[in-house]
C-alpha cells in the first residue's frame, strides 16, 4: 500500500507527521527555506489516487487577493506539474500535486520526488508571494522575481 | 544607522544579542560591530531576494526559542527599511512559534533545489 511507503519514508527522514485518517490521510508540517508549510498527503489505495496540497503560513491581508489570484494564474502557466490554488473563503494558498496510480505502486524514490517536488515548489514561490503580499510589488514583478532567482541559484 | 555609516546603540545590541545567540565569542562579536560599514552591506535589488535575507535573520533572533521585545522592533525598522509592511515581522514569528510548539521546526526541508528544478 502506498500509504505504508510515505509513513515509512517520513520515518527514514525523521520527519514528525500527524495521522489524520488512518491508512489514508497525513500531516506534515515542513521547516521550508522560506517559511513554514503544512503538507496534507492523502492516498486511495482502491481508487489508485495520490495527492499532496501544501499550504504555506502566509497571511494574505484581503485587500491582497486580487493580486494573488493574478500571481498564481501567472505562477500556473510556468508548471509543469500541479497548480497553486487560492482558497478566498480562507484566504489560504496552496499547491496540489495528485497522481493515479494502479496495482503498480511507485517506488520509493519517485514517491520521495513526488512530494519533495510539491514542497520545493511551493518554497521556491515563497519570497515573491511574501513580497507580494507586504510590499507594494506587482503581481507580475513578482513572477519574474521567481524566474531570476531560479536561474541565478537560490542560495 | 548614522549618518556616518557606523552603527547606533541599538543596532550595536542587536548584533550582539544575535551574536550570542548564534553562539560566537565576545571578540568576534565586537570586532564584527568595530569593523562594520554601511558600504559592506549592498541591499539586493529584488524584493524577493530581500525577504529572503530577512527571514534567515528573523530564524537567527527566535534560534534560541527567546525573543526579546528590542530585537522584534529592530526586526519590524529593519524590514520597513527594506521596503516592506512591518507587519510580516508578527506574522512571520507566529509562524514560527506555532510550528516550534507543534514540534515540526525539525522537519526541515534542506535546499537541495537542483535535483528537482534543473530549468524553469
Amino acid at each position: 500500500m502506498l500509504y505504508e511507503k510515505i509513513i515509512h519514508l517520513l520515518r527514514l527522514r525523521n520527519w514528525k507527521y500527524q495521522v489524520e485518517k488512518e491508512n489514508s490521510s497525513l500531516l506534515l508540517g515542513v521547516s521550508a527555506n522560506y517559511g513554514n508549510i503544512d503538507c496534507y498527503i492523502t492516498t486511495d489505495d482502491r481508487k489508485g489516487f495520490f495527492s499532496c496540497i501544501s499550504f504555506c503560513h502566509c497571511y494574505i491581508f484581503a485587500e491582497k487577493y486580487n493580486d494573488v489570484i493574478e500571481f498564481i494564474s501567472l505562477a500556473n502557466l510556468g508548471l509543469n506539474s500541479g497548480s497553486f490554488e487560492f482558497e478566498s473563503e480562507t484566504g489560504r494558498l496552496r499547491f496540489k500535486t495528485t497522481f493515479y496510480y494502479d496495482e503498480i505502486v511507485p517506488s520509493q524514490k519517485i514517491l520521495e520526488k513526488y512530494i519533495l517536488t510539491n514542497l520545493y515548489t511551493l518554497d521556491l514561490y515563497t519570497p515573491a508571494l511574501m513580497s507580494l503580499v507586504y510590499s507594494e510589488i506587482s503581481a507580475k514583478q513578482a513572477i519574474a522575481e521567481v524566474e531570476e532567482m531560479t536561474k541565478s541559484g537560490l542560495n | 544607522m548614522h549618518a556616518d555609516g557606523y552603527l547606533a546603540e541599538k543596532e550595536k545590541m542587536f548584533i550582539s544579542q544575535l551574536g550570542n545567540k548564534m553562539g560566537l565569542k565576545d571578540e568576534e562579536i565586537n570586532s564584527l560591530i568595530q569593523n562594520f560599514k554601511e558600504n559592506d552591506y549592498k541591499t539586493p535589488v529584488s524584493i524577493s531576494r530581500r525577504y529572503a535575507e530577512l527571514y534567515e535573520l528573523i530564524g537567527m533572533v527566535v534560534i534560541d526559542g527567546r525573543i526579546h521585545e528590542n530585537e522584534v522592533k529592530m526586526l519590524k525598522t529593519l524590514a520597513q527599511k527594506l521596503g516592506f509592511n512591518p507587519e510580516i515581522i508578527d506574522k512571520t514569528l507566529e509562524s514560527l512559534n506555532d510550528f516550534i510548539n507543534k514540534g515540526y521546526h525539525t522537519n526541515n526541508l534542506g535546499n537541495d533545489y537542483s535535483t528537482f528544478f534543473k530549468t524553469v
